[in-house]
């Protein structure tokens, strides 16, 4: 394992996207005053589950509960890179090599649909090392403009919000009452590794 | 069941602070609890036990009858909470889909959360945060000396926190409008839970109770947080839409 293990252990899944799930490991001594701030932890990818059928769990729960599966890329405004479902980017220059020895799968960065959801527009990019997720990272997630606001809301999501916990450990460790934030952040997940195949 | 889950070691003693390669393990132990109940317990498998019973046309309700299938130990287990959180709260939980079939997922997320928080400590972890779609197992402490510190959102804008918990191990589960649309349901007239009421948190030793207590206390209503105290929560507090405390019940300490 690594030996710069030193802070704590986060493991962050989704029961939506059981098979893709990333476990990621950060470390509180890059801990950021700023959880907005991408916190540049060391993530070790692990898949929950090779086994499995992945997207079509999440389609049919998508069908029930989550009203636009996959329309959200006409929908993004916001900052940027918004409408970028399906750009394929070099791995961020901020990511720290995964330390695993092991023969080096491709590292690729998917940029996910931009979803749009009641506190704004979720968009994420998911960095993959062959099948595994290494790496989540937020590019929108509700309303942009206030730095704060976006701290917060990072709470919404399932791996920002261990960067938010990381960065606001004083003051609080979790957080009680689930989110819009999520339905439309596992949307934008879902479609990276739609586009991944 | 569709939720995002994460699974917070800290590092200050145990398995987690001596050996990474068991925490991990530890770690995959809990989620393959989750797994394990995401495979009998969905709906959108249509293999799962759950889907077996609704092809049956399993309907729940006072007393569940179940014709031609023989339910699993998990799923008695499962429906057997259902049923003791019907009677108590005069029919207000039920375990009753929109669609008038059985459907398990106001226990199953917050059984399974429980039994894979067990699972991680079992395997010797003294430490532990689990958050499972925004309910909360803790157990022991974030860093020595201080307990875990869980904050509760406001009902209205996610935002926003309207007050913190400190404990070290119990539970908190919180039940809304705002969470995934209006999921929660009024067994008693079959329609979505309508009232001025934002949230309920309810502060238990376990997610299971804790879990059902919450749903049941906010269709219940602003009387709800009173409830869920009488019946098991060792706290309940109940916001209104913009965030200010309707009543408070119990302490939230243990």
């Amino acid at each position: 394992m690594s030996s710069r293990w030193r802070g704590t252990l986060v493991y962050v899944g989704s029961l939506a996207v059981i098979g893709t799930a990333a476990f990621a490991r950060y470390e509180l001594s890059q801990t950021d005053d700023d959880a907005a701030q991408h916190a540049a932890g060391h993530h070790a990818g692990h898949s929950m589950s090779p086994s499995g059928e992945p997207s079509g769990k999440a389609d049919g729960k998508k069908a029930a509960s989550s009203p636009k599966p996959s329309s959200g890329e006409g929908s993004g405004g916001g900052s940027g890179a918004g409408g970028g479902s399906g750009t394929t980017t070099a791995p961020d220059e901020q990511d720290q090599p995964v330390p695993e020895p092991e023969p080096e799968p491709e590292e690729v960065t998917v940029t996910g649909a931009v979803i749009d959801t009641r506190e704004g527009h979720v968009q994420v990019a998911v960095t993959f090392l062959g099948d595994e997720i290494i790496d989540v990272s937020p590019l929108q997630a509700g309303h942009g403009d206030d730095p704060r606001s976006q701290q917060i809301n990072g709470d919404a999501l399932p791996v920002l919000e261990e960067r938010a916990l990381a960065a606001q450990s004083a003051r609080f460790d979790s957080v009680t009452g689930a989110t819009y934030t999520s339905e439309g952040y596992k949307a934008s997940l879902q479609s990276t590794i739609d586009l991944r195949g | 069941m569709g939720i995002p889950m994460s699974l917070h070691l800290p590092e200050h003693r145990g398995p987690a602070a001596s050996d990474p390669g068991a925490a991990r393990a530890a770690a995959d132990a809990g989620f393959a609890v989750l797994r394990a109940a995401e495979a009998r317990f969905s709906r959108w498998i249509p293999a799962s036990e759950l889907s077996r019973l609704r092809s049956l046309g399993a309907r729940t309700g006072a007393g569940t009858r179940i014709e031609g299938a023989t339910p699993s130990p998990q799923m008695c287990e499962v429906l057997e909470i259902g049923r003791w959180a019907h009677e108590a709260s005069g029919g207000a939980f039920d375990l009753t889909g929109p669609d008038g079939l059985l459907d398990t997922d106001g226990v199953v997320k917050g059984w399974a959360a429980q039994r894979a928080a067990e699972a991680v400590l079992s395997a010797g972890v003294t430490d532990l945060c689990l958050n499972a779609g925004g309910d909360v197992v803790v157990h022991g402490e974030p860093e020595p000396g201080r307990p875990w510190t869980v904050a509760i959102r406001h009902p209205a804008d996610p935002r926003r926190v309207v007050a913190t918990v400190s404990l070290t191990d119990g539970a908190l589960a919180t039940s809304g409008t705002g969470e995934r649309g209006a999921h929660i349901w009024d067994g008693r007239t079959g329609r979505p839970a309508a009232h001025a009421l934002g949230s309920v948190t309810v502060v238990a030793s376990g997610l299971t109770t804790a879990d059902v207590l919450a749903t049941a206390a906010f269709a219940l209503g602003p009387q709800g947080a009173d409830w869920a105290v009488a019946h098991g929560a060792s706290w309940a507090l109940a916001l209104a839409p913009d965030g200010s405390v309707l009543t408070q019940a119990g302490a939230p300490g243990e």
